[in-house]
């Protein structure tokens, strides 16, 4: 029983390590600048009609341009 | 020893993942370990004239011009010193406004705009008098135009073309001619015209100020492409290509063609500025595999001369999106993020 316990804490840690690393890592150090944080993140749309992602630039499908990029799937 | 295992589990994960965010940038356009940061001055937030998406930024004489791609009109004219602003280019498909514009430029005279869906280019004179009058040139209706900038003899465009990638349309005569050629990709070496206008459709273009020459940016590379402006022609001064980006293209005709870009590929040259010296230019460096949602926040400054040669490359001191030269005050200004956008202002 205290076995289990100590493995479900130990899971516990490595989860927490794991966000708290994806957070604070991008080359940025603080949570104003974390993706997670980003007012861009939350405004950011995606225009599924053309499978186009809000970024500046083209997104030219069937020879229409939007605004956006089209990444592969 | 169980517990031995489990204590090193959490620090193989994050060596693992130190390990896997090392992809991507080019070395060769990363800032040396020793280089200066420059430093920028915050004026104001865009909040102060009630814009909230700023995605483009230029200036002529006193006034500033953003491109506000959430608000009801596309362009929101302000000047620093005062609070009110003025919107021109209704959002709407009728004839006459736009939808979406792209090529927010300006000389000391005016601001230009293009309406990418029907190649109308919007002028909107500096006028010192207030409400400015916005008009309209129509480029050639034979092509998609995308990226187009014009100064007080003719307009440089490129787009979607088949006969050249750039367009140079005399105002005087109205002629239209096509010239030069898109990069070459490695991988695909067989590409035709109007498959790598696709491929390289999302430019920057900036004329000099004298008009002599002008610049073209890749944003989805690092691919700089600087061009002589002769009498009635474009000759190529330098094709500076850093590095190719990383894409996924099939089919060849226009209803069928797909360019996708790799969620790893690296952005490039996301705004330009241009003054009679220099040539600066944002480097984004950001992938979609590691910066999902701050690709256009950019924080590398490269100084190029016009014969290409690269004068120095700098960090920011915070993330800029977008810049603008000013021929008086011999400097840039940029949208920077505190994180909330505002106006800010370099010490070059």
């Amino acid at each position: 029983m205290k076995k289990t316990k100590r493995k479900i804490i130990y899971v516990l840690a490595i989860i927490s390590i794991i966000i708290l690393t994806a957070i604070f890592s991008n080359d940025r150090n603080s949570l104003t600048f974390s993706d997670i944080f980003a007012i861009e993140a939350l405004a950011g749309e995606e225009n599924t009609k053309y499978n186009c992602v809000a970024h500046p630039g083209f997104c030219i499908i069937d020879a229409i341009p939007q605004p956006g990029v089209t990444y592969k799937d | 020893m169980k517990n031995i295992f489990y204590l090193l589990l959490p620090f193989l994960f994050i060596v693992e993942w130190g390990c896997s965010s090392e992809e991507g940038q080019p070395d060769a356009l990363r800032p040396e370990e020793n280089s200066q940061v420059l430093k920028v001055e915050v004026i104001a937030p865009f909040e102060k004239w009630g814009i909230t998406h700023p995605t483009g930024i230029t200036k002529s004489q006193q006034i500033f011009a953003v491109t506000n791609r959430t608000a009801e009109n596309n362009i929101s004219l302000f000047e620093i010193g005062r609070d009110d602003r003025t919107d021109c280019i209704t959002r709407s498909r009728t004839n006459g406004q736009a939808f979406y514009t792209s090529a927010l430029n300006a000389t000391s005279q005016e601001i230009s705009t293009l309406n990418f869906h029907t190649g109308q280019l919007f002028i909107t004179p500096a006028n010192e008098n207030g409400m400015p009058e916005t008009y309209s040139i129509q480029l050639p209706s034979d092509a998609r135009h995308l990226i187009a900038a014009k100064n007080d003899r003719y307009v440089i465009a490129t787009g979607l073309y088949e006969k050249g990638r750039y367009l140079l349309y005399s105002l005087q005569d109205q002629k239209a001619e096509y010239f030069l050629s898109y990069p070459e990709h490695p991988d695909f070496p067989n590409l035709d015209e109007y498959s790598k206008s696709v491929l390289y459709a999302s430019s920057v273009l900036r004329i000099k100020p004298d008009g002599e020459a002008f610049a073209c940016s890749d944003m989805r590379s690092g691919i700089l492409d600087i061009c002589r402006i002769g009498e009635n022609r474009i000759e190529r001064i330098k094709l500076l290509t850093f590095y190719f980006p990383q894409v996924h293209i099939s089919g060849s005709t226009p209803k069928n063609l797909k360019v996708a870009y790799d969620k790893s590929t690296v952005h490039g040259f996301l705004d330009m500025a241009v003054s009679n010296d220099r040539i600066y230019v944002l480097y984004s460096g950001k992938s979609k595999k590691r910066d999902r949602y701050n690709l256009g926040h950019c924080q590398t400054l490269l100084t190029f001369d016009w014969m290409g040669n690269r004068i120095d490359t700098r960090s920011l001191e915070i993330p800029v999106s977008h810049i603008c030269y000013d021929q008086e005050e011999k400097t840039l200004y940029g949208i920077g993020y505190t994180p909330e956008a505002a106006i800010v202002k370099f010490s070059l």
